[in-house]
């Protein structure tokens, strides 16, 4: 139990991380069909960015938050208007390429603007642990999943209950229909992708908290959203987070348990073998995934 | 002469002249760079015929990547795990085994058709996005036991491959050299490029376009859809597994290290920038992604300006990447035929 | 100078070269009903698109011009044609089959702008007054409706956009002979009483000339024929125009 306890805190920690991560890009996904994987890249500038502000500057917290967030925003425009929109219509595999092409520039503005250097890892929460019994449990992780949630149920309600909501779901759900009822579609996309950057950027954020070392390398937490993502299944958000929950506890769990070396596997056997059995992930639609 | 005759001495010569030019510079290259003519530009030439060399193994596999993805349309990521399994192939085989060069590589082939096949099984059901994210995952799978295997069987300091030997009558020629290996590399891109234009040619080939624009449509032609994509798989992992493997003997090592996802990525650039709906586009791409750091780095040093840019000097590489990324972008948008279709409209004109 | 939806040497391409819609000019005054009959494939549905400036989503460019009540509007984009009354209701329904009627109906009124939450209730209870088999679905999703349902569904969202012309793309489709019956019930009577101008789109001839004033008919992108209703109904031209379009409703 002293051994569990702690690695089930983190695991929720990390899932919440990574659930934070898959929202954004189910998100993206759901709304204009495109498979970003620059996410990572996104994720390490928004990291990055946190670094400069919190710890380099020494900002004020609210500033600097507000900092990266109006950063991602700005970015978020920036892909929308300048790939993605031009890219409308083409084949898939095309904006597939597409965010490539993004993630390389973007990996490169980062060493260019911040070297190649190991950044010594956020700590923006409570340090320390408390016990229950045996176990040592760190303030951070709690303080990690606390926020995730809340940011999660703030984008849920958003999603669920506001006009723009409405209209996020519209295009979602049926691209043609939301033109025919005069939508801006252009509109909700590009504020589709500033949501989901920013909501992306907090679970970069958290994790920066969350990891023990930041380097250029932090970029593949993006592609863990990918099996979070099919686990939960790509088009459903709600999928996404529980996708996300899931995979962090059956990563440290098993990284725990069997050692870290594996857990490329698992994370990515547990997306071959959803891939397999049910490709829709736990909540997708089962429509157009097989031939 | 009449009209038919015309057209056809037209056609021979607008097919064979670019032909002949291509294989003239193929031959003359090497004597160009060992005899210095060039020496007065200041480009870097032995970087450059170890770029050459390089772009051409590598060809080999963007060509085979373009055949699965431009060709039959199934988009699949796992082209850096066929690598490895060609690399951990000829490494046993080497080490193991005993064989030599010659025998390793179309032994290395097989294994890649093979196990090409057996991850084309599952996978065939898949429909585009998600047949994307298995070969994903299919890399990162093949990655862990890679890393797996390489300290279990070859130590810390992985696999070494020995420099090949050619014995021909009493001439004994050892391949450690950029010169040396330059003919057996451009031979092995030459007919590995042949075979996979003849595939493209036949039947088989055709259907590939068939299954690219309408699985159900295809099977409807009588196109056994699912016995098609084995075949693309098939062909396509065994010129990749084939293409690491000479690679490997290329380098002469390979480590952990050798193959991050980023891979994926640099051939993904190669099929982009060449053009993805043709073989031809592949080699461009291969001999543009490793030609063109050379030229940068030449025109920085050469270039009044730019060389005094410190920013540049000390991060070309990531530079390079960025400039790839951002070539990506443009293409994809403004051009998807990439340098390809820049040539075949050039020809067409 | 027309008062209504006039469309003049109308012509839609798609992509480079599929001409769907040739030199195409039809008058809809206000307040009248008017049939569009042809067979499939006649250029029925992108003559919709191209009233309602949506061509471009389907790759499609325009010449000619479209007006209403005297003022141009084929350049203008989708959200700003509805808030000039021109709206459509798809064929195929179309509706957000996981979101809910009531979502739906709020759906509709996406291109309008600068209307208070009261307003758009009160433009949900019109709906309602009009299809109340609706009240009790509200909350259902719209995916889990009976056809008839379903068109109420549609109508009723384009509805919300305050339209003065309504585009009703083969509303019959799917739907049973009482249903059909209903829907066009209603449709008439919301003519009659508040003057909205329809434009009927039918396969089905018959019950698209019962209730219309005036008809065309297209055939390959082009209209062959045109004129008062029940001279087109007691045409024979209109039978041989088509395949089985003598289907009595």
């Amino acid at each position: 139990m002293s051994v569990f306890l702690p690695l089930l805190t983190s695991g929720i920690a990390l899932g919440s991380v990574y659930a934070a991560i898959a929202l954004g890009f189910v998100l993206v996904f759901k709304s204009s069909g495109i498979l970003n994987f620059a996410q990572g890249d996104f994720v390490m500038i928004a990291i990055y960015l946190a670094i400069l502000c919190f710890v380099t500057l020494r900002l004020p917290a609210v500033i600097a938050i507000l900092f990266v967030f109006a950063a991602m925003g700005a970015l978020g425009l920036l892909v929308h208007y300048l790939v993605a929109k031009p890219l409308i219509g083409k084949p898939f595999f095309s904006l597939v390429l597409a965010t490539i092409g993004v993630g390389l520039i973007l990996h490169a503005v980062v060493i260019g603007f911040f070297g190649v250097y190991e950044q010594r890892p956020l700590a923006l929460f409570t340090p320390g642990v408390f016990h229950i019994g045996d176990a040592a449990i760190s303030y951070s992780d709690v303080t990690i999943v606390i926020i995730t949630f809340a940011v999660v149920g703030a984008f849920a309600a958003i999603f669920r209950w506001s006009s723009i909501g409405l209209r996020m779901r519209a295009v979602a759900e049926n691209l043609e229909a939301a033109v025919i009822v005069g939508i801006d579609t252009d509109r909700v996309f590009a504020i589709t992708w500033i949501v989901g950057l920013i909501v992306s950027a907090i679970g970069g954020i958290l994790y920066a908290n969350f990891t023990s070392s930041i380097d250029l390398s932090i970029s593949d937490i993006g592609l863990a959203a990918i099996p979070a993502a099919i686990i939960g299944g790509m088009t459903s958000i709600p999928g996404a987070v529980i996708g996300g929950l899931l995979l962090g506890l059956i990563e440290q769990i098993a990284s725990g348990y069997l050692g870290a070396q594996w857990r490329d596997l698992f994370s990515f056997g547990s997306l071959f073998i959803v891939l397999m059995i049910r490709p829709q992930g736990l909540f997708g639609r089962a429509e157009i995934v097989r031939v | 002469m009449s009209e038919a005759t015309r057209v056809w001495m037209a056609g021979v010569r607008k097919r064979t002249v670019p032909a002949l030019i291509l294989a003239l510079v193929a031959i003359g290259f090497p004597f160009v760079v060992s005899s210095g003519i060039l020496q007065w530009t200041t480009f870097p030439m032995s970087g450059l015929f170890t770029a050459v060399n390089l772009a051409l193994t590598a060809c080999v596999g963007a060509a085979a990547f373009n055949l699965l993805v431009g060709y039959a349309g199934q988009l699949s990521m796992a082209h850096a795990a066929m690598l490895m399994v060609g690399t951990m192939a000829a490494g046993w085989m080497s080490s193991r085994w005993g064989l030599n060069f010659f025998a390793i590589v179309p032994l290395v082939g097989v294994t890649g058709a093979i196990i090409g096949a057996i991850v084309a099984l599952p996978a065939l059901r898949l429909r585009g996005m998600y047949l994307l994210l298995a070969t994903l995952a299919f890399h990162y799978i093949m990655a862990t036991i890679y890393r797996w295997f390489l300290p279990t069987f070859f130590g810390f300091v992985g696999i070494v491959f020995p420099p090949p030997e050619i014995k021909w009558g009493g001439i004994a020629i050892v391949l450690d050299s950029d010169q040396s290996w330059y003919w057996v590399l451009l031979v092995f891109a030459v007919l590995s490029l042949w075979i996979m234009a003849r595939y493209v040619g036949t039947f088989e080939g055709r259907a590939l376009a068939a299954i690219d624009a309408r699985d159900k449509g295809a099977a409807l032609l009588g196109v056994n859809v699912a016995r098609s994509k084995l075949i693309v798989f098939t062909v396509s992992s065994a010129f990749v597994a084939m293409s690491g493997a000479v690679s490997g003997y290329f380098l002469g090592a390979r480590v952990e290290d050798s193959f991050p996802v980023s891979v994926v990525l640099d051939y993904a650039v190669m099929i982009v920038v060449g053009g993805f709906s043709s073989l031809t586009g592949g080699v461009i791409g291969a001999f543009f992604f490793y030609v063109t750091p050379l030229v940068i780095e030449w025109l920085m040093r050469t270039l009044p300006g730019l060389s005094s840019i410190a920013l540049l000097k000390h991060h070309i590489n990531e530079i390079d990447l960025g400039l790839f990324g951002f070539l990506i972008v443009i293409i994809l948008v403004r051009r998807p035929d990439g340098l390809a279709g820049l040539l075949r409209a050039g020809r067409v004109s | 100078m027309s008062d209504g939806l006039r469309a003049e040497g109308l012509t839609l391409t798609y992509g480079n070269s599929a001409v769907a819609l040739s030199n195409v000019t039809i008058d809809v005054p206000a307040g009248k009903v008017v049939a569009i009959l042809g067979a499939n494939g006649a250029g029925k549905t992108s003559l919709v698109r191209a009233l309602t400036g949506q061509h471009g989503f389907y790759g499609a460019r325009i010449a000619g011009s479209v007006s209403y009540a005297g003022r141009e509007i084929g350049g203008l984009d989708p959200p700003a044609i509805a808030r000039a009354g021109i709206v459509q209701v798809p064929e195929g329904r179309k509706l957000f089959a996981s979101l809910s009627v009531r979502e739906n109906l709020l759906c509709g009124a996406a291109s309008q702008r600068g209307r208070s939450r009261k307003q758009i209730e009160s433009g949900i209870d019109e709906v309602l007054a009009i299809f109340p088999l609706l009240r009790e679905r509200m909350r259902s999703s719209a995916g889990f409706l009976s056809g008839g349902e379903q068109q109420m569904v549609a109508i009723g969202r384009a509805l919300m956009a305050r339209p003065k012309v309504l585009l009703c793309d083969e509303l019959s489709l799917g739907l049973a002979p009482l249903a059909i019956r209903d829907i066009y019930g209603t449709l008439a009577h919301l003519n009659g009483e508040s003057g909205l101008s329809l434009v009927v789109i039918e396969q089905n001839a018959h019950q698209a000339l019962r209730m219309a004033h005036y008809a065309y008919v297209l055939e390959v992108g082009m209209i062959v024929a045109q004129g008062p209703a029940h001279e087109l109904m007691n045409s024979d031209d209109v039978e041989r125009y088509y395949l089985g379009g003598s289907e009595a409703v």
